[in-house]
Parts: structure tokens; C-alpha cells; sequence
């Protein structure tokens, strides 16, 4: 249980002030600790064996969820890594405890989000991982563009979890359980018998539906829940815009799929509800990533043009979880998670990548805005060649990572018969889009020349170090996928929720998990 | 010799990373070096592949599982169709070196980008594996793009952007296609490892994946899709009316050597990839649809002709006639006969060594002068009347004089224009045309084919008149006397013309027997 080392680091981290008060060494060191230990703990059970539950059933422990804690964790290193070597100047040392314990709670949520196979425990891990973020995205405190972001972040985050919970509650209230998989046996019931003995309908059932998955939309960023994204991620230093952009994507993901996943395994094939939840999925990750990369085409600030890039590398991902849905059968959906693993990997690579460049530039020369990347290959060729080896990664450039990322994101898309290829088509014309907006830094640092001749960017040797592994990170996933791939393949295995119903206790926080029907009440 | 030609890929880009990290003047040592090893692989290769291996088929295969989950493997060997190109390829990235060498501004860069070129530029060649070709077609892109963005003229951002999206647009067409076979040839019937899927390019052309897309076959609605999806990828490149506007933009703003290597190489993948693909690939979509291929390639040679007859920037007007040369390519291609087929190849060969001289010609003027109007310059002859014999012989190559390397091309292509009249296969199994039909549109594009070669002769002409004719002008002056350097560039270039022009069996020798199986899988 990774989550105990982030509880015990949090902990320690806001301890440590009081034994000495302006350090920044200390808490630092204690949060890597832990989260090296947190990484340990997965890394051992990621061999385990192919799943179990725990607190009392509402965490399901699977290959799956180990990747991802993996992931976040890995993630939340390398983010604090990435602070260390090019932002930290700018936070105060009075701070850091706090920064590091947000950080350390926002990935012990992105980790139970990852395992939650519960109701309540799903809305707990998204709150958790959502109120350290929030207070993240306003760490600059006097800077009226994070204070905007991070204000219009906690509304729109607030209102999400509201509509999530009302869906919740509607969910509940038809089936009598929280358990995700008695839920979905419950609903794959509904959808092909009649349902008079209840009085509840599928159109029910789907209402609720919609609502958890625009829950979890929000934190996706999914069109068109995604007005708060572009807002946090300029506003947020540069730190917490690379962790919300990989991780906190990186979970809802894997919550969308231990969703899709779940109510997949008790549905009936070609259950009319299922299939409908694919569609919607479906449609949303293709307009999430038509949206955002048209969106993109106009930015100028490099974070906001990462932003919509992240929602539009989001839409992909969520095309590839919809295939869960239309699958015919369960390789397709294996060859899906896999894919979309393998592109988690490859994804936060090139945007740690992407994001180091941009924090290094705004470090030395106090500016966002691409333009001024004028001349760039002059200043600081070794910079604008690994920012150009990043974006053109993220646009699927062969020889690189994102690109294999997109093939076998295609290949899954493949199996799924003719609705894969309306997927596939959209997104080649996305990625055909995206070029148009990934070139454009590429273009101000190479082709045009700096008029103002601002000075040269020395990026510090750690930075470099850090570019350099995302850089060989991209070329061997890009050049030599397989390993990574079946590393991937070996972890797209979800625990088949058949028995979770018997391995769950009967009360969770005196709610009974064993259906009642409501219409006993009304008798 | 598997392995050499593994080194010949790999060469260029540790060449590539030396000169990154080398002073100036040891960059163009190094990348003239590479050039050389380079080359010298290729000439062993090739007198292997003629003398011991008697220029059979596909030799020196490596395959490796390279991506085992899509089953993409690294597979590269070499055949008939490949060698010739990789030759050109090897003997003109010497020359370019060699063209390069006044280069100024981060020459390390420079070369190092051109060397990274020149790897792509042979991986796509060697490749026998889809997923390898795709990777290697578009990474040739990405140096190609900054040579032309950073060391090109004044609007060079534009041309090279144009360059990028136009061919990146067929990339993608051509990789729609490359997922369509992928899981097409798993109904084929084929015993392969791995549930059939496959990338290797001589399986895909084999007869069982061929019956499915044959006229009536069970995938052909796809394969004349594909057909026309990996056309729009390769004519693109070549590039053909009306994809062609990104070329004379690309040459105008690109530096004199990488004009030689873009016309020279660069526009030969988009032949070398129909032979290599979409013909073999789909030989029943390729007979259905012989007349809109043909129709596309006269409108090549016509308009490209005309517009280059209009051009005053000198280098635009061997642009247009990069555009009308390779409309010869397609219509030859488009006749599925023989000496159709020999001529398209022999064309690309010739227009290689031909495109590459006339570039090389304007832009020896254009370092002198500082501008390529046609109308500003004459008389050029009096003032160099060493490089005005060069000019003779590299202009009229590119004209298509007999006993010239790019005659024997040109002649092929419409003798092949005529010949289709009597090709049975393009008549249709069916019946579906009639003898007269096909007989009607081949006389009549053969007629304005031919048409094109005066035409060809008209703006040459008329171009040589009006730069090299007449008096010298004052300003010439102070003009730098044509160095050595230079001398040995034309000098190796005009021999190549004269000795292609003479030898065409140099490289027919090589071609047959791959091109023999190549027309058997078309059904000629």
C-alpha cells in the first residue's frame, strides 16, 4: 500500500517546521523519502498476483492500479525534481512544507482514484485529489492569473463534484449499493429485462451514469468540462501545471476505465445501455480532442498551449477507453488499456519534457510567451532542440514515443470494427491539426531571429540531466517500443469483479451494500 | 554484405553526431569523409549485387522483430529497384558536401542536418517493411525542413512549413493504407507467425494478398481506396499537378546544395515509393484507373513546361521543369508496360543527375550575381566560357538531347504511351473498356506527351539565350573567377550525363531481372 508512505510523508512534511522553520531541505527530503518508499511499495507489489481488495473492499488492488500509482508516484518525483532544479527560487522557504504536502496529498488522491471501486470511495479519493490541487493552482499567491485560475478551479471543481455526487446519489438510491461491480450487475440487469418489479428504468440508470462520468470529465478536462484547464494551467507555476497536466489526467483516466471496465464485465454482449455509454465516451474524447487542438492553434503563452494540447492528448486517451465499451470482446479491451498505458507513459515523458523547457526559459528570462522564444537556437541550442524533440513527440513524430503512442492507440482503435475507424479518422485529421500548433515554438526558435538580444539561457546540468532522460525516454519508447509495450500489456489486467459482492463486507459506514429495492419503501 | 548495408543506413548519422561536435572546418571534413565511406559502401555493394548475386531480386536481408506487438520488424535489403536510387543517392550527397562547402552559418549544423538527410534518404530505399519505410519517409522530412527554414532564402519559413504539411499530409493518407493492409492480410490465408498481420512489403505483393484486392476480389473497394490514397502520399512528393505548388516555394528559398539533393533524391521517393508500393500493391486498381494517372502525368509535362516557360527567376523555371520531368514518371508508371515502366526509372535516374547539375549551374551564377532574373542576366558565355560548356551540356541533358542522359527516359516514356494502346491489361478483364477506348486516350496523351519535349526545348532554349547569349555585362566585372571546386562538381555531374546518356545498360543491367518480377505481378 503505497498510499501509507504518502500519509506518513504528508505528515512528516508538515512536522518538520516545527523542528527547524525555514528550511527547505528537510521537508524536501522527507517528502522524496516518501515518496520513494511509496515507490518501492508499488514497484513490489506490481510483480503481485492479479488482485485483491482492501479497506473493506472499496479499493481494488490490480496490476492496472499499481501502474498507475506507479505513474503518479514516479510522477510526483520527477515534478519535484523538476522544482528543484528550475523554480524553487521563486517559493518562498516558508512555503515549501506546504507545497510538498499538497503535492504529497494531491498523489495519495491520484492514487486511490486509480483503486476505487466504490462509490464513496471514489468521490473521497476525487475530493482528495482535488483539494490540494486547487490550493496548488493558487500557490503564487500574489499573482492575480494563478489567484483567477485557482478561484475559478475551485468553483467549477466544486459544481463537479456536486453534479458527481448527485449521480451518486441517484445510483444509490436505485440499486442499493455503492459497490461498482453489484452496481454494474444491477444495471446490466436493467438493460435487457423489464424492470417493473422496481419502478426504476434504464433511462435512470443512465442519468446517473452521465452524471458520475461528467465527474470524472471535469478532472479529464474533457470537453466540455474543461474551461478551468487552460485558466489553472497559466496561472499555476510552472511545477504544478506539469503535475495536474500528467497526473491528475493520468488517474481520471484510470478511473474512467475501472468504471468502463467494470460495468463491461457484467453487461451482457451488445447490451443497449453499454454500448450507449461507449458511444458518449466516444463522441466526448473525440471533441475533447477536435476542441482542444483547435483551440491551441491560437495560444501564444507556452502554457496554455500545452494546456489545450493536454486536453486534446486527454480526448485521445478517452477514445481509446471508449473502445472498452464497443469492443466485441475482452482482447480488444486488453489491447485498449494497454495502449492506453503505453501512452500514459509516453505522455508524461514529452509533457515533463515540454513543460522543463518552458519552466527553464521562464526562469532565466521571465516570459511565457512563445514569441519571445525568438532566436532561441542561437541562445541556447541544446534548449531548442530538446523542446523541438518534445513537441514534436507530443505531435507523433515517427521515431519518437507520442508516435508510437498513436499506433497502437490506433491499433486498438482497429479491432473495435467500423466505430474504430470513425476513431482513427479523427484522430489522424487531430494530429494533422495538431502540427500546426506544435511547429510554432519550434518555428520562433529556429526561424526567426531575436531582435531585442535578450541573453543567453544556460540551462542548469541537473535541468539538462532531466531533459536528456526524458529526450532518450521518447527515443526508446519511440525506436524500441516493445519492451515498454509488453511492460504495459503485462499491467492492462483489471481484477474481474465477478465476486467482489461476496468478498465485500455487508456495511460500509452503515451503509448496506446488499440491495434493497425502493419500491418497498413505498409499500 | 547484409551488414554493410545496414552500416550504409547508420553511417551518415554517426557522422551526423561527429560533425555536431566538430569546429567548422572539421565538420565539412567530416561530413565530405562520411560522404565518401558512404559511397564506397554502396559502389561494394553494388558490384556484389551485379557480379556474385548475378542482380537477382531482393538481397543482404536483415529482419529483425523490432516492435513484436504490431509486428513490425527492422527489414532492409536491397533490389534492382532500390540500388540505382541508393547510388544516386551515395555519389550525389558527395557532390552536395562538395556544394556546400561556402556554407557559413553553423556549417557543424549544417552538415549535420544534411547527413541526417542522407540517413533517411537511404533507409527509405533499403526498407522492405511498411511500418520501417513510413518511419524512415517521414524522418527524411524533418532535416529537409530546417535546411530549408534556416539556411534558405528570404521566405524560407514559408517554403519550408509548405514543404512539411504538403508531404505530411500524404504521410498520413499513406498511413490510413498501412493500417488497412495490416489487418487486411490476415485474411489471406497466409502462413505466418503472429495471426498473420504483417508489415513486410514482399508479402504484402505476394499473390494471395493480391487476390483480395483484385478487380471483383473481396477487399476491392479498399484497394482502389488505397490505390489513390497512396498515390495522393507519393505524387505529393514527386510531385505531380496539382500537388505541386510546395516544390517551386521549396527550391526558390533553398540553399543551392539542398535544391541538388530535394530535385536529385528527395522527389525520386515519390516514384521509387509508387514502384515499391502502390503499383505491386494493388496491380488491379492500378489498371483501373490507368487513364486518370496518365491524364495526370501529361498535365505534368504540359503545365509544368508552360510554367516554367513563364518563370523569370531562374531557379523557379528548373523548378517547373523538376514538375514536368516527373510528370514523365507517372506516365510512364500509368501505362503498366514494360518500357513504361524502364522509362519512369531511367527518367528518375537521369533527372537525378541532370536536376541536380542545373541547380548546381543557377547557383553558381547566383553567388556571383546575388540574383537569379533571367532578364538582368547575358552573356554569362563570354564571361565564363568554361562553365558556359558545363551549362551547354547540363541544360541540354535536362532538355532531353539524344546521346544525353535524359533522353533515354523521355524517349521510353512516350514510346510507352503509344504501346499502351495495345496493352491488354489495361483494356480491362472484363471487357469494361473497349480496345478502341484505351487505343483512343493512349494515341491522344502520347500526342501531347510528346507535344511537351518541344516545349521542353522551347523555355531551355529560350532561357539559354537570354542568360548565356549576348554581351557581357559591365557589372560582371567584379565577378569571382569559377574556383576548382566548382569545375569538379560539373565536371562529375556532366560526365554522369554523357556516360548515362551512352550506357543506359549501366543501369538496366541492374534493374531487370527485379523489374522482370515486377512486371509479372502486373500482368504484363
Amino acid at each position: 500500500m503505497p498510499e501509507i508512505w504518502l500519509v506518513l510523508g504528508m505528515c512528516a512534511v508538515i512536522l518538520v517546521p516545527f523542528l527547524k522553520r525555514t528550511s527547505v531541505a528537510l521537508p524536501t527530503g522527507a517528502a522524496l523519502a516518501a515518496l520513494f518508499f511509496a515507490l518501492a511499495a508499488t514497484t513490489y507489489t506490481l510483480v503481485g498476483d492479479s488482485g485483491g481488495t482492501a479497506v473493506l473492499g472499496t479499493l481494488t488492488i490490480d496490476p492496472f492500479s499499481q501502474f498507475v500509482k506507479l505513474i503518479v508516484i514516479l510522477f510526483a518525483i520527477l515534478v519535484i525534481a523538476q522544482w528543484i532544479i528550475t523554480t524553487r527560487g521563486q517559493t518562498a522557504a516558508g512555503d515549501t512544507p506546504d507545497f510538498l504536502c499538497l503535492l504529497l496529498g494531491a498523489a495519495l488522491g491520484m492514487s486511490l482514484m486509480s483503486s476505487a471501486s466504490n462509490l464513496l470511495m471514489i468521490f473521497v479519493a476525487m475530493e482528495s485529489a482535488s483539494y490540494p490541487s486547487y490550493a496548488l493552482a493558487g500557490f503564487r499567491k500574489r499573482h492575480r492569473i494563478g489567484t483567477e485560475g485557482s478561484l475559478k478551479y475551485v468553483v467549477f471543481g466544486s459544481a463537479a463534484s456536486a453534479i458527481m455526487v448527485y449521480g451518486m446519489s441517484l445510483v444509490y438510491g436505485m440499486t442499493g449499493t455503492l459497490n461498482l461491480s453489484d452496481i454494474a450487475s444491477q444495471i446490466a440487469g436493467l438493460s435487457h429485462t423489464s424492470s417493473a418489479v422496481t419502478g426504476t428504468t434504464p433511462a435512470l440508470a443512465a442519468i446517473g451514469l452521465l452524471l458520475i462520468f461528467a465527474g470524472v470529465a471535469f478532472k479529464l478536462s474533457a470537453v466540455p468540462m474543461h474551461f478551468w484547464c487552460p485558466d489553472v494551467f497559466q496561472g499555476a507555476p510552472f511545477e504544478v501545471t506539469t503535475f495536474l497536466s500528467v497526473a491528475s489526467k493520468g488517474a481520471a483516466v484510470a478511473l474512467l476505465v475501472r468504471l468502463l471496465f467494470t460495468l463491461g464485465a457484467a453487461s451482457p454482449v451488445n447490451s443497449g445501455l453499454f454500448t450507449g455509454v461507449g458511444v458518449g465516451v466516444a463522441i466526448l474524447g473525440a471533441a475533447t480532442a477536435t476542441w482542444g487542438n483547435l483551440v491551441a492553434l491560437h495560444q501564444t503563452n507556452i502554457k496554455r498551449l500545452l494546456a489545450y494540447s493536454s486536453i486534446s492528448h486527454a480526448g485521445y486517451m478517452i477514445m481509446a477507453c471508449s473502445l472498452i465499451a464497443l469492443a466485441p470482446n475482452t482482447a480488444t479491451a486488453h489491447t485498449a488499456i494497454t495502449a492506453v498505458l503505453f501512452y500514459l507513459v509516453v505522455y508524461m515523458f514529452m509533457n515533463l519534457g515540454a513543460f522543463t523547457v518552458g519552466a527553464a526559459i521562464a526562469a532565466q528570462q521571465n516570459t511565457e510567451d512563445i514569441r519571445e522564444y525568438a532566436g532561441m537556437s542561437k541562445r541556447s541550442p541544446i534548449l531548442a532542440a530538446l523542446m523541438t524533440v518534445f513537441l514534436l513527440s507530443l505531435f507523433g513524430m515517427p521515431g519518437l514515443g507520442g508516435f508510437m503512442g498513436k499506433v497502437f492507440l490506433m491499433q486498438a482503435m482497429s479491432d473495435a470494427g467500423p466505430a474504430g475507424f470513425v476513431l482513427i479518422a479523427v484522430l489522424l485529421i487531430n494530429t494533422l491539426l495538431s502540427l500546426a500548433y506544435y511547429v510554432k515554438p519550434a518555428y520562433y526558435m529556429y526561424f526567426t531571429a531575436d531582435k531585442e538580444s535578450r541573453p543567453t539561457i544556460f540551462p542548469s546540468p541537473a535541468a539538462l540531466l532531466m531533459l536528456f532522460v526524458c529526450a532518450a525516454a521518447l527515443f526508446w519508447t519511440g525506436l524500441l517500443a516493445n519492451k515498454a509495450n509488453s511492460f504495459a500489456g503485462a499491467h492492462a489486467v483489471l481484477m474481474q469483479p465477478a465476486n467482489a459482492a461476496a468478498a465485500a463486507p455487508t456495511l460500509i459506514n452503515g451503509l448496506p451494500t446488499v440491495a434493497v429495492p425502493i419500491v418497498d419503501r413505498h409499500d | 554484405m547484409a551488414s554493410l548495408l545496414n552500416w550504409m543506413i547508420f553511417v551518415p548519422c554517426i557522422g551526423a553526431v561527429l560533425c555536431l561536435f566538430s569546429p567548422k572546418q572539421a565538420a565539412k571534413s567530416v561530413a565530405l569523409l562520411t560522404a565518401l565511406v558512404t559511397l564506397l559502401l554502396s559502389v561494394i555493394i553494388a558490384v556484389d549485387y551485379y557480379t556474385v548475386q548475378g542482380a537477382s531480386g531482393v538481397q543482404y536481408v536483415t529482419a529483425v522483430s523490432w516492435i513484436s506487438s504490431i509486428n513490425a520488424e527492422y527489414r532492409t535489403g536491397v533490389d534492382g529497384l532500390s540500388l540505382p536510387l541508393v547510388l544516386l543517392t551515395t555519389s550525389l550527397s558527395v557532390l552536395v558536401v562538395l556544394a556546400s562547402w561556402n556554407i557559413e552559418k553553423a556549417t557543424g549544423a549544417f552538415m549535420a542536418l544534411y547527413l541526417f538527410l542522407m540517413s533517411g534518404m537511404l533507409g527509405v530505399f533499403l526498407s522492405l517493411d511498411m511500418f520501417l519505410f513510413y518511419v524512415f519517409f517521414e524522418i527524411s522530412l524533418l532535416p529537409m525542413y530546417f535546411l530549408i527554414g534556416i539556411w534558405g532564402g528570404p521566405r524560407k519559413e514559408y517554403a519550408a512549413i509548405k514543404f512539411f504539411l504538403y508531404t505530411l499530409a500524404g504521410s498520413i493518407c499513406l498511413l490510413i493504407v498501412m493500417l488497412g493492409l495490416y489487418f487486411i492480410t490476415p485474411k489471406a490465408g497466409l502462413n505466418l507467425p503472429n495471426a498473420g498481420n504483417t508489415w513486410d512489403m514482399m508479402v504484402l505483393q505476394s499473390l494471395p494478398v493480391r487476390m483480395l484486392f483484385a478487380n471483383g476480389g473481396e477487399y476491392w473497394g479498399f484497394a482502389q481506396a488505397a490505390f489513390w490514397l497512396t498515390m495522393i502520399a507519393f505524387l505529393i512528393k514527386l510531385p505531380a499537378v496539382p500537388f505541386h505548388t510546395w516544390l517551386p516555394d521549396a527550391h526558390v528559398e533553398a540553399p543551392t546544395p539542398i535544391s541538388m539533393i530535394l530535385a536529385g533524391v528527395l522527389l525520386k521517393m515519390g516514384g521509387y515509393a509508387m514502384m515499391r508500393i502502390t503499383y505491386p500493391f494493388f496491380p488491379a486498381a492500378a489498371q483501373e484507373f490507368w487513364v486518370y494517372v496518365a491524364v495526370l502525368g501529361v498535365i505534368a509535362i504540359i503545365y509544368g513546361a508552360l510554367c516554367a516557360m513563364a518563370q523569370t527567376d531562374w531557379k523557379k523555371l528548373v523548378a517547373y521543369s523538376s514538375v514536368s520531368h516527373m510528370g514523365y514518371v507517372t506516365l510512364g508508371l500509368a501505362t503498366l508496360t514494360r518500357v513504361g515502366f524502364d522509362g519512369a526509372y531511367y527518367q528518375m535516374i537521369g533527372h537525378g543527375i541532370t536536376s541536380a547539375l542545373m541547380f548546381f549551374l543557377v547557383g553558381v551564377v547566383y553567388e556571383r550575381a546575388h540574383h537569379r532574373e533571367i532578364n538582368r542576366l547575358g552573356g554569362i558565355w563570354l564571361k565564363f566560357p568554361g562553365y558556359g560548356g558545363w551549362s551547354l551540356l547540363g541544360f541540354f541533358a535536362g532538355m532531353g538531347l539524344p546521346g544525353l542522359c535524359g533522353f533515354i527516359g523521355e524517349i521510353m516514356v512516350l514510346l510507352s504511351a503509344f504501346q499502351a494502346a495495345g496493352n491488354v491489361n489495361l483494356i480491362g478483364a472484363a471487357g469494361a473498356r473497349s480496345a478502341a477506348d484505351v487505343q483512343c486516350w493512349s494515341y491522344t496523351l502520347g500526342v501531347i506527351a510528346a507535344a511537351g519535349v518541344v516545349l521542353t526545348a522551347g523555355y531551355i532554349l529560350w532561357m539559354f539565350q537570354r542568360v548565356y547569349m549576348g554581351v557581357e555585362k559591365p557589372e560582371y566585372s567584379h565577378y569571382a573567377p569559377i574556383n576548382a571546386r566548382e569545375y569538379v562538381i560539373m565536371t562529375a555531374l556532366g560526365l554522369g550525363a554523357v556516360v548515362f546518356g551512352i550506357l543506359p545498360y549501366l543501369v538496366f543491367d541492374l534493374t531487370t531481372p527485379t523489374f522482370n518480377s515486377l512486371l509479372s505481378i502486373l500482368g504484363s
